[in-house]
This record gives structure tokens, C-alpha cells and sequence, in this order.
């Protein structure tokens, strides 16, 4: 008996040897691979010369239900609102601080014989501890559906009630002097204008004040057991959360109404002035101005920022035609025309054309300085027609912004081939039957589908010299044999023929992401020919 | 006086150490030039950002270069989940990556016919050559199957045919170098439909690149692979994602292998012509010092041995002074005391004068 005994015991504990480490494994991997958008880093600037500690990864998560969601637990309140800061209001933090209160705070948890955080000693437990696998941590954006949300709200209560709309419950200017926000009707900008990244003297940082203003008003709703917005970290800075988010807005996205900050509908946005030779003498414009259609592109953008980065003010009060301190001597034109920015026109034109519906064609076209004749598309007013009044002026870019976009002629459908034969080289594979018109026409369905290409192409034609490209504008344009030949010099940048076949047939279906055809796939637009020499 | 082993090397270290250091720092007539490749050398031009993966030109190569049919066809572009280097009976190959959500990139890999090869400069035979079409050819009757070439090639292209036991060669892709002596295209160029192959002077592809990414900023990066790399290659590359990202080494540097290897390779001669004089050198030195020591030697005891002898012979000449003295004075005294007991015979007996003064004389 004791004999078989030991040996049972020798197996029990190799067994127990062998698993063991997997079990830990198993565990290891169920628990802890899941990022959370709750990291906050607490990396405080450094204080003296010496090696400091690397910085803390803070879970509020995890303190959040350890505080029962009490946000009194850890954060100062001030005037019925908390100040998202820990444990202080307007002081800078200090290493002992937060060594004080988080390390206190554990003794007394664990005093309560509760699972607490690390004590003192354990210094490594909370600097450097490789507790997560990254945050997932992502900016959200206030855009105007959010803001359509909010003003339409009725939790939301302006300041002075008597007021009709909402606007100054968030909306707020600051005055240096008394150093008090105050808020004037019709003056609203955006947050970012005055809170930027970083706190500067006279206006928190965005992070500082959104979380004041935004967490503090949802959480003093949520005590009053009203619905409100989110008020964890996750509520608002999860992916998931934000397409949920989305989605629920998505429906009344459609009514969402313009901003109510009497901004123009339409507007001529004008150049350089003549100077003036008597007083009396109306200004002479140099340039045709361009009539500018404010609604329209509000509509196209999420908010009014991706235009106006600094204030609400018009372009040219800081831009000026030859350029002033407060634009940075950026000019007008430089500041219309700049391809590298994405809130100029050109620039914010050309990253528009990179979406699918639009790159068949337009990756395909080298970059080149403006043509002569697409200067007039937005320059599209007569600068002697300027009249001098400011309404005036409005009413004749609405004007002509209504005659632009009524312009867009088509095609007749006759005058399309059906078919095109392309057997200028077939020989491994048999002469390819182009769909032509059914392509034509699938291109003009995606390209029509915006109002701008359709002021930009002018006419259907156009779409016809993505293919037909490097000619004039016809009807009949010449074929592709016409330019590229079977065994010219390939050097000078013009491809071959059938490199030309296959470079803008297989690059626009790329482009466009049309997946029926893939570009592997030969036999799809040419069948083999198996009788062919090879 | 023997030469220890250690001290041996240690002179023959620092005789290699000077004479290598000496010929980095000196501009030597070869390394002072820059080879641009042979003028009007042709090469190829891979944009990478127009390849679709169709594995057209590796049939067309295994079609040209008459090698046995794989396994599965080249319409089978499922391979392409593999990444693939050249072997043997392949001389190209065409590697997938995918890049974020986007649509994966695909690179063809071959040999890049360097400007200045280092598999050709590897070679102690010659077989392999940079020609004036731009190709680096092998010549398989000088080979003698070392297989240097593959360990200098930086891009790991040239192949050995392991499973030939008797007639073993290195393969690697030969700009289809027959085939351009017969005013033809590579196969490969000649088969890609998209023309993500182009063929022509090295020269004027390089500015056709250049033109590329100047019209097309959005769509390639301000690199082409090949320009500068090693010295330069005849096959250049232009692409949209970084090269690294795409299975293409970074890290090579602009010198060509040559150019990296003459410095301390230009020592080598110097080196073994140093040798037979250093050692005879080092020989002539400790045999000298042997010499000299005998000498030295030999002098001290010479020295020594004369002035013993003068010594003694100072000692015997004074003791002879002293004995002559003696004897000197030992006469006189006896001629002295002669003399008196003659004045005293002499006072004795008048008569006998002359009998003294003949004694005297015999005395003297």
C-alpha cells in the first residue's frame, strides 16, 4: 500500500506540474486583453534632476465603482459642480498629492479588510506597471448633430431665462478684466477658439473645460434622475459608444437645421481693390470675385470649424487681400488656393476628389498648376457687376450660385456607343467587348451624385476625358491607338498600348473599388485564346 | 634569443593594422572615382504602385528561361499568401504585403543587377560579369561552384542548383541577357499587361521615375529604390509605401560592395608582400642582438684580461725593481765591505795596489 501510495502521489504532482502553468496562462489571457478607453496617464512635469519614476496608468474605471460612482470621492466640488482635477481645484499637482491621497486612500480600503490598490513601498505596482495593453482612448467630436442634440434639449437651460433659445447655457465670452465669462447674443464661436490642447492663462485647456462643463452638467442631470449624456470615460471616448452614438443621430440628421449665427446664405467673396482716385468714386474690384455658397458648404461640413480655425469671422478680416499680422501675412489668394491645406478651397476640393466615386479618374491626372479655364468656375462673377451694397452683393452671388448649378448638361443617350470592340492586340486572348456605355453611364451615376462635381464638370462631357484624356472636349474623341503606339519610346512617360488599355481600365475599377471585375481576372474582360501563337 | 609566439602575431597585427589604416586614409586612385555604370546600359523600371499580382512574369521567365514548370500553375495566385525568395528553378518572384485595410501591395523580387555587382566582385573566378547592356551575366564554365556570390549578394538572389550533384550552377535572373542581344525585351517586361515593368536606358528611366513622382506627389514617396542603393542598381523601384515595409532592405547604403571592400582588401597585397621582411626582419633583429651581446661580452672580457695583465705585470716589474734594488745594494754592500777589508789589507800591506783594483773591475 504505501508503496502504490508514493507513486500515486509522484504522478498527482507531475500532472499538477504540467498543467499548472497553463492554467495561469488560460487566466492571464481571458482577463487582461481588452484595452479601455479609461487610461489616464499621471505623468506629472518633472521635479527635480534625479531618475523619477516612470509615469502612473490610472484606471478610472476600476476607482469609479470603487467609489461607488461617487465623484465627491476623489474630486473638489465647486459651486454645485465638480472640477474634473484630483482632489484639488486650480493648483498644479505635486507628487505628494496624489502619493498622499491615492496611497491613504488604499490603507484605509484595506483597514475595511477590502481588495485594495498598492501600498507604499510597492512603488512599481502602480509607476510603470504593465497593467493594460494600451488605451483605446478616442477623441470625440461635438459636431453639429451633437449640437443639434443639445440646443433642441430641454435640460439644457440658457442663463437668463427669459431667453428664447439655449445658446448661453454653453456659449460664453471672457472678460480679462474682471475675469468673468459673460455671453452676448449672436457673438457664439467654438470652444476650441479660446480652449486649446494646453490650459493658457486666461482659458482652461479644451480637456479641462469640456470635462467641467460637460461631465458636470450630465451628472448633476443624472442625480436628478433625469436622462442625460454619458458620464463615464467609456460613454463618450469608446469607439463602440460613438457609433452608437452616431447611429441614434444618424435619423435626425437630415433635419438638422443651419446654426443660427447670421451667417450669409450667399456671399461674393472679393479681392483687390483699385485705389481709390476721388472719394466719391465707388472701389474697383481687380478680380472677379466669386460667388461663395455659405449654405451649401455648411451643409457639407461637420462643423464650422473646418473652415473657420480661428473665429467666426469672415475670411478676409484676418486674410486680407495682401496679407496682415492677424492672418499671419497669409494672403487672401495664398490662403483660397493653398493645395497642402485642408480648409483652403483647392485643398479641401482636391482631398474631396480622392473618395472613390471620384478617384477613377482624378488619381489618374498628374498634378498641375490651375488650367486658365478653371479659374472661372469659382471666379465666376464679373467684377465690374459688383454692386456696392453688402445685401446687394448677396443677392447677386445667389444669384449666379443658382444659375452655376442649374448649368450641368448630359449627354444624349444616343450619342453614346454601346459597344466597343478593343482588338488592336488580341492575340494570347481574344478581342475584349467594352461595355462602353454601361460604363459611361455607371461613372456619371457616382459622379453626379455630388453637386460640386457637377458645377466643376459643367457638362457630362467631361466625364467622357477621364478615359478620352489629353484632347479637347468632343464628342467624338480620338481612340487610344491614336497617342499610344505598340513600341514607343516608353521613357518619356506615355505608356505603350497596352499598357494604356490595362493601366486605366484595371487602375479606375482599383480606384473606384468596383469589385465585380477583379484585376486578375483576364478572362472577364478578354476570353484566351488557346489557338493562339504564344 | 628566441621570438615567443604571442609577440610573433602581435608584430604581424600591427604591421596589417598600419598598413590597412595607412590605405583607408590615403585616397587611393580606384576609390577616388565614382563608377556610374557603363553608359547607355539599359535597365528596368518596377512601379510597384501599378503591379496588380497577376504572376504573368514569372511564367514569362519560366517560359523564357526554359526552366521545369512548378507544381501549381501561375494562375494559381494563392501562392502569393507565401513570401517567396528566388531558388534555383526560380529566377522572379512576386511577394504580397498588406498595408491597414487598403489594398495589398505587390513587389516582384529578382536579381538587381547592380551597377557594381558584389556577387562579381566576390568572384575569384570571373564568372560573373557586369556587362555594358547592364545585365550581370554568369558564365557557368569558370564557376567553381564556391558559392561566394550568394553570401556577397546583399538582396540574397543568386540560387545553386543543390540537386545536381555532377553539374551544380548558380542561377539567378539574367536581365534575359540573350534575348536583349537579339533586340528583345526582358520576358517579364514583355508580359506585364500593366506595365509596371518598363524597359529602357538606365538614364532616362531614372528621370521618367523622377517625373512620376513629381506629377504624382500623392502617389509615390521622393525614393526610387535602386538609384543609389549599393552603389546603384540597373532594376529600379518606386513605390507608394516605405521600402522596408515592403520586404526591401533600407539599410544597405549608397557604396557599391566593391567600394566598401577596397580599403581593407587593398591592404591584402601589402600584407603578404610585408611578411618575408617583417620576419627576416624580426630574425635579423634578435640574431644582431645576439651578436651584439657576444661582442660586448667577448670586448668585457678582453678588457679585463688586459688589465689583469697589465696589473701583474706592474707587480712583477716593481718586484723585480725591488729585487735589482736589493740586489744592487747587496753588491755595494759586499764591494762596499770588499773595499774596506781591502783599505784594511790594503793599510796591512802596501805592496799589493793592484790586486783591488783588478777585483773592482771584474765586480763591475
Amino acid at each position: 500500500m504505501p508503496k502504490i501510495r508514493s507513486f500515486q502521489l509522484i504522478l498527482v504532482i507531475i500532472i499538477i506540474s504540467i498543467l499548472l502553468p497553463f492554467i495561469g496562462l488560460t487566466n492571464f489571457k481571458n482577463t487582461d486583453n481588452q484595452k479601455s478607453p479609461d487610461v489616464i496617464t499621471i505623468d506629472l512635469p518633472t521635479e527635480s534632476t534625479k531618475n523619477e519614476m516612470p509615469a502612473v496608468d490610472f484606471l478610472h474605471t476600476l476607482h469609479n465603482k470603487a467609489a461607488d460612482g461617487k465623484c465627491a470621492e476623489c474630486h473638489t466640488q465647486k459651486d454645485d459642480a465638480f472640477i474634473f482635477k484630483f482632489k484639488r481645484t486650480k493648483e498644479t499637482a505635486s507628487m505628494e498629492l496624489y502619493h498622499d491621497n491615492c496611497i491613504g486612500c488604499h490603507i484605509g480600503t484595506k483597514k475595511k479588510n477590502e481588495k485594495a490598490g498598492p501600498l507604499a513601498a510597492e512603488c512599481r505596482s502602480c509607476h510603470g506597471a504593465d497593467k493594460t495593453t494600451g488605451s483605446s482612448f478616442a477623441k470625440i467630436d461635438f459636431d453639429k448633430s451633437l449640437h443639434f442634440l443639445h440646443e433642441t434639449s430641454k435640460n439644457v437651460k440658457p442663463l437668463i431665462s427669459s431667453q428664447s433659445d439655449n445658446c448661453s447655457a454653453c456659449h460664453h465670452k471672457y472678460n480679462t478684466e474682471t475675469k468673468q465669462t459673460y455671453y452676448v447674443k449672436g457673438e457664439e464661436e467654438s470652444c476650441i477658439y479660446c480652449h486649446k490642447d494646453i490650459a493658457v492663462e486666461d482659458a482652461r485647456s479644451l480637456k479641462g473645460a469640456s470635462h467641467d462643463s460637460c461631465v458636470a452638467c450630465h451628472t448633476a442631470l443624472k442625480d436628478k434622475n433625469i436622462t442625460t449624456g454619458p458620464v463615464t470615460c467609456k460613454g463618450c471616448h469608446d469607439l463602440k459608444e460613438q457609433s452608437k452614438i452616431k447611429a441614434r443621430l444618424s435619423k435626425v440628421e437630415k433635419d438638422i437645421p443651419r446654426f443660427k449665427r447670421n451667417q450669409p446664405d450667399q456671399v461674393l467673396i472679393t479681392g483687390l481693390i483699385a485705389k481709390k482716385t476721388s472719394e466719391k468714386e465707388n472701389p474697383k474690384y481687380l478680380m472677379n470675385p466669386v460667388a461663395f455658397n455659405h449654405k451649401l458648404h455648411e451643409s457639407k461640413t461637420n462643423d464650422c470649424t473646418s473652415c473657420h480655425h480661428k473665429s467666426l469671422k469672415k475670411c478676409n478680416d484676418c486674410h486680407t487681400p495682401k496679407g496682415s499680422v492677424d492672418g499671419q501675412f497669409i494672403s487672401l489668394e495664398q490662403v483660397m488656393h493653398d493645395k497642402k491645406s485642408n480648409r483652403s478651397c483647392v485643398g479641401c476640393h482636391a482631398e474631396f476628389a480622392k473618395q472613390s466615386d471620384c478617384a477613377g479618374c482624378h488619381a489618374m491626372m498628374p498634378k498641375k498648376l490651375q488650367k486658365d479655364s478653371s479659374c472661372a468656375t469659382c471666379h465666376n462673377t464679373k467684377a465690374d457687376m459688383i454692386p456696392a451694397d453688402l445685401e446687394a452683393q448677396k443677392a447677386l452671388a445667389a444669384k449666379v450660385v443658382k444659375k452655376q448649378s442649374g448649368d450641368y448638361k448630359i449627354v444624349m443617350n444616343d450619342k453614346i456607343p454601346e459597344k466597343v470592340i478593343i482588338g488592336e492586340l488580341s492575340n494570347e486572348y481574344k478581342p475584349s467587348e467594352f461595355p462602353h456605355k454601361k460604363v459611361v453611364l455607371a461613372i456619371a451615376k457616382r459622379a453626379e451624385k455630388s453637386s460640386m462635381a457637377k458645377v466643376f464638370h459643367k457638362d457630362q462631357q467631361t466625364l467622357c476625358m477621364g478615359c478620352h484624356h489629353n484632347s479637347p472636349k468632343s464628342i467624338e474623341p480620338p481612340k487610344c491607338a491614336s497617342c499610344h503606339g505598340k513600341n514607343s519610346d516608353i521613357t518619356n512617360g506615355k505608356p505603350h498600348l497596352k499598357g494604356a488599355y490595362h493601366g486605366q481600365c484595371i487602375t479606375c475599377h482599383q480606384k473606384m473599388e468596383v469589385k465585380q471585375v477583379l484585376p486578375t481576372d483576364c478572362n472577364k474582360c478578354h476570353e484566351q485564346n488557346k489557338t493562339a501563337k504564344k | 634569443m628566441a621570438i615567443s609566439r604571442r609577440k610573433f602575431l602581435s608584430c604581424i597585427g600591427a604591421a596589417a593594422l598600419t598598413t590597412t589604416t595607412n590605405g583607408l586614409s590615403k585616397a587611393y586612385g580606384a576609390s577616388n572615382k565614382h563608377f556610374k555604370g557603363h553608359p547607355d546600359s539599359f535597365g528596368i523600371l518596377h512601379d510597384i504602385t501599378k503591379c496588380i499580382g497577376c504572376r504573368k512574369c514569372e511564367a514569362a521567365c519560366n517560359k523564357v528561361n526554359e526552366l521545369t514548370q512548378p507544381e501549381k500553375s501561375f494562375e494559381d495566385l494563392s501562392i502569393l499568401d507565401q513570401k517567396r525568395r528566388t531558388d534555383a528553378n526560380i529566377y522572379t518572384v512576386v511577394n504580397k504585403f498588406k498595408h491597414d485595410t487598403r489594398a495589398p501591395v505587390f513587389v516582384k523580387k529578382q536579381c538587381n543587377h547592380c551597377m557594381e555587382p558584389a556577387c562579381a566582385s566576390a568572384c575569384f573566378v570571373k564568372a560573373l560579369n557586369k556587362t555594358k547592356t547592364g545585365a550581370v551575366i554568369y558564365d557557368e564554365s569558370l564557376c567553381v561552384g564556391c558559392r561566394y556570390c550568394m553570401i556577397a549578394c546583399p538582396f540574397e538572389i543568386p540560387a545553386y542548383e543543390y540537386h545536381k550533384a555532377l553539374t551544380p550552377r548558380i542561377t539567378k535572373c539574367t536581365m534575359c541577357y540573350p534575348r536583349l542581344l537579339e533586340g528583345k525585351l526582358p520576358g517579364c517586361v514583355e508580359a506585364c499587361p500593366k506595365e509596371a515593368l518598363i524597359f529602357g536606358e538606365r538614364d532616362k528611366l531614372l528621370k521618367a521615375a523622377w517625373q512620376r513622382i513629381y506629377r504624382y506627389p500623392d502617389q509615390y514617396l521622393e525614393h526610387i529604390y535602386g538609384e543609389h542603393e549599393m552603389g546603384g542598381t540597373s532594376w529600379l523601384y518606386l513605390s507608394k509605401h516605405p521600402f522596408s515595409k515592403i520586404g526591401m532592405r533600407e539599410d544597405l547604403g549608397k557604396k557599391s560592395a566593391p567600394e566598401l571592400t577596397t580599403g581593407p582588401l587593398s591592404a591584402v597585397p601589402i600584407v603578404v608582400g610585408l611578411w618575408p621582411v617583417l620576419l627576416t626582419g624580426v630574425y635579423a633583429i634578435s640574431k644582431r642582438k645576439d651578436k651584439i651581446a657576444k661582442e660586448e661580452k667577448e670586448k668585457a672580457v678582453a678588457q679585463t684580461t688586459a688589465l689583469a695583465k697589465e696589473d701583474t705585470e706592474k707587480k712583477l716589474e716593481a718586484l723585480r725593481e725591488k729585487m735589482t734594488r736589493e740586489k744592487t745594494s747587496a753588491i755595494n754592500f759586499e764591494v762596499k765591505k770588499a773595499l774596506e777589508e781591502a783599505e784594511k789589507t790594503d793599510a796591512a800591506d802596501k805592496t799589493d795596489d793592484k790586486a783591488p783594483e783588478e777585483s773592482g773591475k771584474e765586480e763591475n
